[in-house]
Formats: structure tokens, sequence, C-alpha cells
């Protein structure tokens, strides 16, 4: 009906009926539309009816309805016929058999993987609190910044590699409750008062679910992944904030060799046959004499003038500070020596930075390699001085640097080894992509063969790498050890590739419903495992733990490579290794 | 076990499906062939036509399967499907308006002028409302399908579109009001 006919209508009305009369013809053509879309009730049906009967508009106006749903039931009462049968079904079963090629991977791994991941948070967290429980002065308040920020960085690791298998497994929920959690644990494990936001998150990990997946309700798998959440957090919340506070980091004075917390402290039963010290009565009860060996890690030990101890001193990663007298030796490890007191015995410090003063007496030898050297020339030993520096300590550096120095050339060796792998993967992964995603495609059904063999292929490389070394004194076994160590490096790079190439395709193919071509799926593979290989060694605990484990992986992942290769015969066709698949029933005929 | 077409004792769609999760694919074709037609049906309906039409109808059936993991029993799947094929012809002739492949179906740049006096005199009352119908925006002409040639409920034309009921209602009948007057301007002899 057009405007120009409502108005009319309306004037009509307001001449004909009265305000009641107009407010049920309101209310009848409401009804029209109700029941022209076939959601009116049977009462307001006979009203209708009713309405109808004594008003000739709204008669008029259900007719014109009823006509139009009428002709709009009889268009398009034929539709072009079409069989599409044989095209849906010809993809249909090319991906199932896509599918079946790739292999389904069952819950069981899933949970399994999900409760190796827990446990190891609970355990590594147990033993942090634990070491940094055992951890004094300083010590501890460096261990509890670097607990936090090494347990956020685990959790977070653990919790990405955790949440990049699930994606592999294609579950996708999963994955985002699980990198929710990595967020939470992150921003748990830095402080406290982020607790409220790390619940937030997981709080909002349904409503995040909902608005990524409209219209799914939460299933009970999504519930167990949100119990499994909290655990997590839980496991972090516990480790990161349940730490000892560190106390004031101590002065030199104050270490005073307190056999406190952490200290681990030999006793070792001597003979204290000792003719005393010049100028220390041992029997003075004013006199602080010792008597126990102390052997001191990574903690402070101060001899104050006037005090003596009356056995060997050894302190590992720490400093020992000497005014007074000891009376056995000195050793001390990777950690500084400021001696200007008396050693009855030797004083032998290693990778130390070493100081000795004016009134430093060392009545044995003073022995001295690597590390910062300086001794005062009115300084008086009484059997030999050695002082070495040793190569590449020559530069003023401690101990901890140093070791810092190895650990930057280890890790930079690393990075070498791991680029020469990357390119070598690269090249193959482009000159043959279809040998590589048969051999990755095959993971699914010999991973058990695969880590035999690679194994095996490990223990004969050590062992042949061995005997060529010791050739390679003749020559003859210098060849040899190249020949192996390129084969090494193919074998594992065309497994390692195959591997990486499963992970990158499935990742995509599960994230963002598409395919991508082998040499791009391997490039997102081998870019989800470069951060697990890029963990830089640092001192404490964390830092070291996940380095270590970042190695492990890839030792990991490089023994299932070479068995893989192997077990795939370097997927040589013709030898006739991989199990074929059965071939899809054909779809029925049309009709 | 109920008839379907033939009248041969068929498993119900919740148990094929089953059966498909678990690996029988070959299955699927039943479902094919059941909902073929309906998936053809609406899309020809709502606007899709010729060699598209088939292009379309496979697409949605491949979908179908590759998804068929997240159907729910709680609606029949035929409105499962009616679902997916409004959403994905939406999404076509959205594209298609984007691209310029085709014309405004907005009646008020669709309308070229009084029609001549042959034109109802060739169609009959269907083709007329068929030609009408197409002048429809989109958002109007998807309820209209859905309620007046396929039959469904608004409760379900609310779930396939993912709208309230209640705006369903309000497009259903905006959708016939714009429709009486697209056929007042161009067929005045439709509503004579």
């Amino acid at each position: 009906m057009s405007r120009s006919e409502e108005r009319g209508d309306g004037r009509r009305h307001s001449g004909e009926a009265t305000r009641q009369q107009r407010a049920e013809c309101r209310r009848a053509r409401a009804w029209i539309e109700d029941e022209a879309s076939g959601a009116l009730g049977a009462r307001e049906v006979a009203l209708l009816l009713r309405h109808a009967e004594s008003c000739a508009d709204c008669n008029a106006r259900r007719g014109r309805s009823g006509r139009l749903v009428r002709d709009l039931a009889l268009t398009f009462a034929s539709v072009p016929a079409m069989d599409v049968r044989r095209r849906v079904m010809e993809q249909v079963l090319a991906e199932a058999q896509a599918a079946s090629r790739r292999g389904r991977v069952g819950w069981r791994p899933f949970w399994i993987g999900m409760a190796a991941s827990f446990s190891t948070v609970c355990l590594l967290a147990l033993q942090a609190r634990r070491a940094a429980a055992a951890l004094p002065g300083e010590a501890l308040a460096e261990s509890h910044l670097l607990l936090r920020l090494g347990f956020g960085g685990w959790t977070a690791l653990s919790s990405t590699v955790a949440a990049l298998s699930t994606l592999a497994l294609g579950l996708v929920d999963a994955a985002v409750h699980i990198l929710i959690s990595t967020a939470t644990s992150v921003f748990a494990a830095r402080h406290a008062a982020l607790w409220l936001v790390a619940l937030i998150f997981v709080a909002s990990a349904v409503p995040v679910v909902r608005v990524l997946r409209p219209g799914r309700h939460v299933s009970p798998l999504r519930m167990l992944m949100a119990a499994w959440i909290v655990l997590h957090l839980g496991a972090g919340v516990f480790a990161a904030q349940d730490v000892p506070s560190p106390p004031d980091p101590p002065g030199i004075g104050e270490g005073r060799g307190d056999p406190g917390r952490g200290s681990i402290q030999g006793e070792i039963t001597i003979d204290l046959h000792d003719d005393g010290v010049e100028g220390i009565d041992p029997d003075d009860p004013e006199a602080h004499i010792t008597g126990q060996v102390k052997v001191n890690v990574v903690q402070n030990v101060t001899i104050e003038e006037g005090e003596v101890h009356n056995d060997d001193l050894v302190v590992v990663g720490g400093t020992a500070v000497i005014r007074g007298e000891v009376r056995g030796d000195v050793v001390v490890v990777g950690g500084k020596l400021d001696l200007n007191g008396r050693v009855k015995g030797s004083a032998v410090a290693f990778m130390t930075d070493t100081t000795i003063g004016d009134e430093a007496r060392v009545g044995g030898d003073l022995v001295h390699l690597g590390g910062l050297f300086e001794a005062s020339p009115e300084a008086k030993v009484g059997g030999e001085t050695f002082h070495a520096d040793l190569p590449g300590l020559a530069f003023g550096v401690g101990a901890r640097e140093v070791a810092d120095g190895a650990f930057h050339v280890v890790y930079l060796i690393r990075l070498l080894m791991f680029a020469i792998l990357f390119w070598t993967m690269l090249i193959i992964v482009c000159v043959a992509p279809g040998r590589i995603t048969s051999i990755g495609e095959a993971l699914g059904h010999h991973w058990g063969r695969a880590i035999m063999l690679g194994l095996l292929a490990y223990a004969a490389t050590c062992v042949l790498g061995f005997i060529f070394l010791i050739l390679s004194l003749l020559l003859i076994g210098l060849p040899l050890l190249a020949m192996l160590g390129f084969a090494w490096l193919v074998v594992e790079a065309m497994g390692l590739a195959a591997i990486l190439w499963l992970l990158g395709d499935r990742v995509v193919r599960n994230l963002f419903r598409s395919e991508l071509a082998p040499a791009l799926a391997f490039l997102v593979g081998f870019a989800i495992y470069l951060p697990t290989q890029m963990i830089p060694f640092h001192w404490g605990v964390p830092w070291m733990v996940m380095a270590i484990l970042g190695g492990a992986l890839h030792i990991c992942a490089t023994v299932l490579a070479v068995g893989l290769t192997l077990a795939t015969q370097f997927e040589n066709s013709r030898l006739g290794f991989r199990k074929s698949t059965p071939p899809p029933p054909p779809p029925s005929p049309a009709g | 076990m109920a008839t379907h077409g033939s009248g041969e004792p068929t498993e119900s769609d919740a148990r094929i499906i089953e059966r498909i999760l678990a690996g029988e694919t070959a299955l699927y074709e039943q479902l094919v062939r059941r909902y073929q037609r309906l998936v053809a049906s609406v899309a020809y309906k709502m606007g899709i036509r010729d060699a598209d039409l088939e292009d379309m109808v496979s697409e949605v059936l491949i979908k179908a399967y590759r998804n068929l993991h997240r159907y729910r029993p709680e609606h029949a799947f035929s409105t499962w499907l009616y679902r997916l094929t409004s959403n994905r012809v939406l999404d076509e002739l959205r594209a298609r308006r984007r691209g310029g492949r085709s014309e405004p179906l907005d009646e008020r740049h669709a309308d070229p002028g009084p029609p001549t006096d042959c034109a109802v005199e060739a169609a009959d009352r269907a083709q007329v409302v068929a030609t009408a119908l197409g002048l429809l925006p989109d958002e109007y002409r998807a309820p209209l399908v859905l309620l007046h040639m396929e039959g469904r409920k608004v409760s379900e034309i609310a779930y396939v579109l993912g709208l309230p009921e209640g705006t369903v209602k309000t497009r259903l009948a905006r959708g016939r009001e714009r429709l009486r007057q697209i056929l007042e301007r161009r067929f005045p002899e439709y509503t004579a």
C-alpha cells in the first residue's frame, strides 16, 4: 500500500471511526502482518476476523496481504533441476583421502601432553622455590627476580609448545584457552597485584571463544581446559609469589660466614695440633675461633680482623674477604678473593679476581689462575707464587664474566650451526618438496620406528665419529670425518624439514583453513620452532633450565628427524616403504 | 528409520552424520542426494542463477561436509543447511555488488520508470512477484524466501539468518511492504 493510500485510510478512519476503532485498526494491521508471517495465534485470528467483518479497509488490506502471500508461495514453483553428487563426492572423497594420509591424532597424546606440561611446571615451580629459599642475601634478591621472570618465560614457552601441539591436533578452541593461560601466567608471575588481572583473563576465556566462534556453546572439553588453565595458573602463582622475600643485601662485613640458609656445610673432623698464631691465643675466650672446614657455595665469607678460622676455607662463586687469620688453606673458585690477613696454608684462586693487600701473609703457596690479579709488593708469601692468565681470560674479567663469554661463544656456535641447518633444509624443501611432504606424512604412521632408528643412528654416528677422529691423526680420518658430518647434515635436514613442514602445514590448515606451498609451510614450522632454539645462555636457574630444555628439544627433534628419514628410506618409492592408503570407495552412480 | 523420497527405508540424518564422522565418508552422498535440491532451491530463489547456481550448490555442500563436525542436532540438518546456504548466498551477493558485477537490487535504484503494457500480459502473477522480489534488498528478500517459499517458521529463520525473532518479523513486514510498493510502481496492473 502506498503512502498516499495510507494517508487516505487515516483520513477516512479519523472521519468515520472513533478513537477506539482506530486503535483496533492499528492492532489489526499488526495482526495481518503476523498472520502473513504465520505467527498469529488462534485467538488473535478470531479477533482479526471479527474486526475485518466490521472494517472494510482492514478487510481489504488483509485480502491484499493474503493474495501476496499466495503469490509468493507460487513464485519459483519450478527450480532448475541439477545433480551435483558426482562433483561434490569427488571433492569430499579427495579431502577424506588427504586427511587419512595425514593421519588422525587421537585424544590420548593431547591429554598426555597436557599432563606432562603441567607436571613439569609444578616440578619446576617446586624446585625453583626450594632453590630460591636456599639462596642467601643478594643472591636471593637476584634469583627472586630471575625466578619470576624465568618462570614467566618458562610458562610462556611450555604453554606455547602445548598450544602449538594442540593446534596440530586441530583443537583451535583449546589453543585459544592455552594462549590465554600463557598470558595470565606471565602476568601472574611478574606481580601479585596482577593476579586479579589473571583471573579476569581466565574468566574472559569463554566470552573470547564465544566471540571467535559464535553460536557455539561451552562444551565439557572447554570446561576441562579451563580447569587446566586454573591449575596451570595456580602453579605459576605458587612459584612466583610464595618465594620468601629477600633480605637486604648484606655488606661485606656482614657476611661473616654465617652458616645460614643454603650454605653447604661439610663438617670434617680434623686434628687441631696447631701451635697457634702469632698474636692470637686459641684459648682466649675473646678471640673468634671457628673449627670447621667451610665450603661455601654462592656465599660471601668474611674473616674479620682478630678472627681466626682454624680450618680450610673454600668459597665457590662468592667473595672471600680475609682480614683475620685462616689456619688452613684458602681456595676460591669463580668469585673474588680479597686477602689482607694471614693464611697459614696455601691460597689458591681459580678464575677469581684476586687482591693481595699489604698485610697479606701466606704461609704456603699463592696460586692464581685466571681473573684479575693485584698483589702488593708488601705482601709476603712463604712458598711459591704462581700466577697465570689463562688464554682468553686476561682481559680483566672475572669468573662470571668469563663464563658469560663462554656462554656467548657456545650460543653463537649453536646459532651458526642452526643457520647452516636452516639453509640446508630450505634448499632441500625447494628442490624436493614432494619428497619432504611424503616423509612428513609418514610420521603419523611410523613415529615409533623413526625414534628407534634415530637412536641407533645417533649412537652409530657417535661411534663412527670417534673412530674417524682417531683416524684423523693419520690424516685418512679427515675425509671420512667430513663425509660423515655431511651425511648427517643431509639426513637430519631432510627429516627435520619434513617435521617442520608437517607442523607448519597443520597449524595453518587448522588456524586458517588454507593450504600453503611446502616451502611456505616449512617456513611457518621453522618460525614456530626457532624461538625454542634462540634461548640465550644466562645465569640463573630458569634461564639454564630453558636453555637446556631448548637443547634437549633439538636433540629429540634431531633423533626423530634422522630416524624418520632413514625409516622412510629418503622416501624412495621404489623401495616401497610407504604404507599405501586404501583407495576410497567410488561414489555410487548418480540416480 | 524413515522413508525418504523413493519410499525406501532410510537412516536418519543424525545417524548418517555420525557414521560419516566415524569415517564412512561415502555415506555423504546420501545427504547430498537428499538435500541438493533444497540448497539449489534456496540459492535460486535468493538470486543465484544459471551456471553460478551449480557452483553455489556444490560449494555449500562441500562446505557442509568440511564443517560436519560442527553440526549440532538441536536443529534439523536441513535448517543447518539453510543457514549455510543463505550465509553463502548473501556473501556472494554482497561480493557481486562490491565488484560491480550485479545490478543494484534496491528498488529505488532499479526502477527504470513506468513499464510497458505488455509487461504484465507476458508474465503470470508469480513471474511478476518473482521479478519484484529480485528488486528487494537482500536483507528483506532472504526472510521472505525462507518464510513464504520454503515454509520455514519465524524461529527457524531467526536461527538461519542469525537474527532475533523480533528483527525477523520486522524485516518480513517491511519486506512485504517494500514488495507491494515495487509492484504498485512497476506493475500497477498487478494491484489493480
